[in-house]
């Protein structure tokens, strides 16, 4: 399994994990996980279109050249842009993810509730799901792209 | 962060269109954590429209309802969409945080 599956797994088993009043901790887990679920999804991907798999290393210290809101800004301008339904759908995931997820990691104003949490979880993984199909397009490379270097 | 003054012309659009599977809209508008300008959408989904209200199909057709009203209402901002039921709101309210 990779580790965004995993994340997600993790994520589903937080948002159930309190049978009647969920915890605000496992609500917030969940939904960083949630979004550390995609990022790494799409990191990894666009990673190994510049990099082969020979060179792990190489590709550790790319992974951490990618920023948040650099990631967000390509998002939000591709989840609105005509291309396979795949890619837009994950994008527009993405962006609403990364602010959930600063939300539940930073904001304690903020509160969370388990349907909240696990519309998500369940949105990511129709995300990914679509991405699966999307993902070798020539409108996703240039998309996985961008993400690292910015609009082409 | 700072509510939408109420009532405003979104807020009273949400109120008026809204689906029936939807018990009311919260909305509030700011600026993101990424410094973008955005308008937050809550929408209260109605205890007895579950679980057909629930499916991944519903609920994007309910998100796209909420982003094309606010764009009609003729915000560009970011829009973030999240679901609750009407019973998980009222836990919220009664709850201090």
């Amino acid at each position: 399994m990779s580790l965004h599956d995993d994340l997600l797994d993790q994520a589903e088993r937080l948002c159930s994990l309190d049978p009647k009043r969920p915890k605000q901790a496992n609500l917030r887990r969940a939904i960083s996980a949630t979004y550390y679920a995609l990022f790494h999804l799409l990191v990894g991907d666009a990673v190994a279109l510049f990099l082969p798999a020979r060179n792990k290393p190489l590709r550790h210290q790319l992974a951490r050249k990618f920023t948040h809101k650099q990631m967000k800004a390509i998002a939000h301008a591709w989840s609105t842009s005509p291309g396979p339904r795949g890619l837009s759908l994950l994008a527009d995931v993405f962006v609403e993810l990364q602010e959930a997820r600063h939300e539940a990691d930073y904001d304690l104003s903020s509160r969370f509730t388990r349907r909240q949490a696990e519309d998500q979880v369940i949105r990511a993984r129709a995300a990914v799901r679509a991405w699966s199909g999307v993902r070798t397009a020539p409108e996703a490379e240039r998309f996985l792209i961008e993400l690292l270097v910015g609009k082409l | 962060m700072a509510r939408l003054p109420s009532p405003t012309k979104l807020d009273s659009t949400l109120a008026k269109k809204r689906p029936r599977s939807v018990s009311r809209v919260l909305t509030k508008i700011g600026t993101d954590s990424t410094g973008d300008p955005a308008v937050w959408i809550w929408i209260i989904l109605k205890d007895a429209s579950l679980p057909r209200a629930w499916s991944f199909e519903s609920r994007e057709k309910l998100r796209q309802w909420a982003k094309q009203t606010v764009r009609s209402a003729g915000i560009e901002d970011l829009t973030y969409v999240s679901f609750r039921t009407e019973s998980e709101q009222q836990e919220l309210e009664r709850s201090p945080a």
